[in-house]
């Protein structure tokens, strides 16, 4: 299930189950703590697919979780290389390849040529921002004093922040976007649930985690039908 | 003292933001139905650590269609659902 991948900048860790499927879907991660507070679920929807024939990948991208690259010279492209190379190793291969990305991934999933993308809960980089910032705010609170980490632990490049303040999801073609149930923004679908990417202890909600699976495995048959 | 307008609208305000605790943070519907003014928040309700700080305000704001000022974002505002009901009155006062 550990595998890794090439990009321009390195090799990166990811999890894969179903490598030699002719159809493979990868999880674009939420960037940042959302990522931690995601990744059980993330990992079950890697199962699910995977029971239903889909090969599935889940990436780190360039500097996040078991990353050994640094995050300094890191450049909010680097994430788009990283997921292109990805990408076109698959396509070489024969494969078709989808991309769901959630929150903060959706910001950097309209680049490559893919059969269809599928986004939950897509946000903009400066709400992104904003939460960070207001995480710190929240925990000085406690402290009563300066917190030597920026936004989240992580400190940002400050070309990666100007960047990441002005990326907004892009339209891009074959695009499902989904929301939860109680989330007044646009979309084409929504799923009840409620955001465990902003929960202390994520735990898992199973009927949201199928109703992912159920919703990603759809939007694909259908793509890859037409 | 409120009169009964401003009172009814204080209370629909706490109504709306129990359902804005209780999307956000994944509470039973036990629990979110127990809450009162006086039920405490930041520091007092496990579930609210910063991130979920972080992300209530923006439900807040989205569901409230307010903007929150980070200036105004302290303890106090956000001590107990009566105090952060009060702000969020305050936003939409005309």
């Amino acid at each position: 299930m550990n595998a890794g991948y090439s990009w321009p900048g390195g090799t990166e860790n990811m999890l894969q189950m179903g490598a030699e499927a002719p159809i493979q879907v990868i999880l674009i991660p939420p960037l940042f703590d959302e990522a931690n507070r995601l990744r059980k679920t993330l990992v079950d929807v890697m199962r699910g697919l995977a029971a239903l024939g889909f090969g599935v990948m889940l990436p780190d991208l360039p500097a996040t979780g078991e990353s050994i690259t640094d995050f300094q010279p890191t450049t909010f492209d680097d994430w788009q290389v990283a997921l292109a190379a990805l990408v076109a190793v698959r396509k070489e291969r024969g494969q078709t390849v989808l991309l769901a990305a959630f929150r903060g991934g959706a910001l950097i999933d309209h680049a490559p040529e893919v059969t269809a993308r599928w986004r939950l809960a897509e946000e903009t980089g400066q709400r992104l921002l904003r939460d960070l910032s207001r995480m710190v705010l929240a925990r000085s609170f406690r402290t009563k004093g300066d917190d030597p980490l920026d936004e989240s632990g992580y400190v940002f490049p400050p070309a990666f922040k100007a960047a990441l303040e002005n990326a907004t999801p892009q339209p891009a073609s074959m695009l499902r976007s989904v929301r939860l149930t109680h989330d007044p923004k646009e979309a084409d679908a929504r799923i009840e649930g409620s955001p465990l990417w902003r929960r202390a202890e994520p735990g898992e909600d199973p009927l949201f985690t199928q109703a992912v699976i159920i919703d990603i495995s759809e939007w694909a048959a259908t793509c890859v039908a037409s | 003292m409120l009169g009964g307008d401003d009172m009814t609208t204080t209370l629909s305000i706490e109504a709306r933001l129990r359902a804005v605790l209780a999307d956000g943070l994944g509470l039973s519907p036990a629990r979110a139905a127990g809450l009162t003014a006086a039920s405490g928040l930041f520091g007092q309700m496990p579930e609210l650590d910063s991130m979920a700080v972080a992300g209530l305000l923006t439900d807040i704001e989205d569901h409230f269609q307010i903007v929150i000022d980070d200036e105004d974002v302290n303890g106090d505002m956000l001590e107990t659902v009566g105090s952060l009901t009060h702000y969020i009155s305050s936003k939409l006062a005309p």
